[in-house]
């Protein structure tokens, strides 16, 4: 490679990060939208009537079973045809929260029974309402719980905001095909789409443990207070 | 601490009025009769121990109290308020009504502790003032230290529950239950899980707010606190209220033979 054609690539940089800044930007907001529905699910889930729970878990199953991309093209084309005309970047979160919503909502459902369960009936005799109880005592613990589950499915979530340049939002992987196809220099411009979308990826990574560690320094395991119990406790 | 007839409530009006009573209480879980239709008064500022064996039905008694388990028949009234009638011919109050009832009187606290794993014990402890009673938060901090330097905590107050020894937690689990001023506290075998050397602590707390004229239920099978700290034993077995009395003449000279069988089999193991 001599000098002028490190000059070329080095001038697509700017371009391609500015692409970038959409996947930086996309994926904290559709994580967090996310999250918010899987949380509503997870609630849903644990719903003691079959009528919200039943269509719940349907839902969840449909959205879990079918391809991101296809959730992607039904926001943005699908929709639009039935009247409802998204922008793409609308469409692109509207469609991602509703699958990680879905695969959430089972992960924060295992996290809700991983709480125990006498929490709920120390929030009971402190006289909360359920709603409180679920704010306050379960929701927390649960969301520490699944916090290493979570930040896989962050990065998950990273990567499946590449889809969302195939219905015209300009991140990375959009521009790079725009380029690629002006000047045919594939090699170099996925060199630096690979590079880049890796940097960032480990980033966010190494951010996210931390904060894991900050949060669960706290949370004792559970089998330390069943150890506490005594064999002849009397639980009548 | 020594041992001291508690002082109770001091007379005054409306001390006629039981904090507790229960007519005609029954539960069963499938066929088995959990509760056997229990009559039970508790007077204001009264210490009620409650001793019997497992399976007795002490436990279910104190959940049915506090609506943790819901019972099959009977009527409770808490502090002259009725929370629950379900006898033929009688109206019962709607749940939400019986629950504000219950928030406001009664408190209870567990054999397992159950303190709220991801807080502090001050944040546990403001909890419920905070969250239920919707008290500023300054004055709920300011009561929460006062309730943990009372139970001997001050120091650790920004610990969490699992930096604490079973004794220190539940103490902070009595402080929470405090917090929220109860006419009633419920104590549920709250040194049974812990080892001997820790229930001492917790049971000079509570002999503390004996002292104090908090009314207490307290189920537990500490034998020399139901003599020393007790207004009332009252023995149960399948349900049933078998025998009851001052704690001294139930524990020497037990009327029934049940009672003095089980009192054989407590009394050796201690």
């Amino acid at each position: 490679m001599n000098e002028q054609d490190l000059q070329r690539l080095l001038g697509y940089v700017p371009d391609l990060a500015g692409g970038l800044f959409y996947t930086i930007v996309l994926t904290p907001i559709a994580m967090a939208s996310a999250t918010i529905l899987g949380v509503l699910f997870a609630i849903g889930l644990n719903a003691p009537r079959r009528i919200i729970r039943t269509p719940i878990q349907w839902f969840i199953e449909v959205a879990r079973s079918i391809p991101e991309l296809v959730h992607v093209f039904i926001w943005y084309e699908a929709f639009a045809i039935m009247g409802l005309v998204l922008p793409a970047i609308a469409a692109g979160i509207g469609a991602l929260t509703v699958v990680f919503g879905a695969f959430l909502g089972e992960v924060i459902r295992a996290g809700v029974l991983a709480v125990e369960p006498t929490q709920w009936e120390s929030g009971q005799v402190l006289g909360m309402s359920r709603w409180t109880i679920w704010r306050r005592v379960i929701l927390p613990q649960a969301l520490r719980t699944v916090l290493p589950v979570w930040s896989s499915y962050y990065i998950s979530m990273y990567k499946a905001t590449a889809l969302l340049g195939l219905i015209t939002v300009p991140d990375l992987l959009f521009r790079a095909r725009g380029l690629a196809s002006q000047n045919f220099r594939h090699f170099e411009i996925y060199t630096i789409v690979l590079v880049l979308y890796f940097i960032v990826g480990k980033a966010s990574l190494a951010i996210i443990r931390r904060y894991e560690r900050r949060l669960r320094v706290d949370v004792p395991k559970s089998e330390e207070l069943t150890l506490l119990r005594h064999p002849l406790a009397d639980h009548t | 601490m020594t041992s001291m007839t508690p002082a109770g409530a001091s007379p005054g009006p409306g001390d006629d009025i039981p904090a507790v009573e229960l007519i005609g209480v029954s539960k069963r879980f499938g066929s088995n009769m959990v509760l056997d239709s229990v009559d039970l008064r508790v007077r204001k500022g009264e210490i009620l121990v409650v001793i019997g064996p497992s399976g007795s039905g002490k436990t279910t008694l104190l959940r049915c109290l506090i609506g943790l388990v819901p019972l099959d028949d009977g009527r409770i009234e808490i502090d002259g308020e009725c929370v629950v009638d379900l006898r033929r011919g009688h109206p019962t109050p709607s749940a939400r009504t019986a629950e504000a009832i219950r928030r406001r009187k009664l408190g209870m606290v567990f054999q397992s502790f159950n303190l709220f794993p991801h807080r502090t014990a001050l944040e546990n402890v403001m909890e419920g003032p905070v969250y239920v009673r919707h008290a500023p938060r300054d004055q709920a901090r300011a009561d929460a230290e006062r309730l943990l330097a009372q139970v001997g905590l001050a120091e650790r107050r920004h610990h969490y529950p699992a930096q604490l020894s079973g004794g220190q937690q539940q103490r902070v689990a009595i402080a929470r239950a405090l917090a929220m001023k109860p006419e009633v506290i419920l104590f549920d075998e709250v040194t049974s899980a812990l080892d001997p050397e820790l229930t001492g602590e917790v049971l000079a707390v509570m002999e503390e707010l004996a002292e104090q004229g908090q009314t207490m239920i307290v189920v537990t099978h500490e034998m020399g606190f139901a003599r020393e700290v007790g207004d009332r034993l009252l023995f149960m077995d399948q349900g049933r209220i078998i025998e009851q009395g001052d704690p001294r003449t139930v524990l020497d000279a037990p009327q029934q033979d049940r009672t003095r069988k089980f009192l054989s089999k407590v009394l050796h193991t201690h």
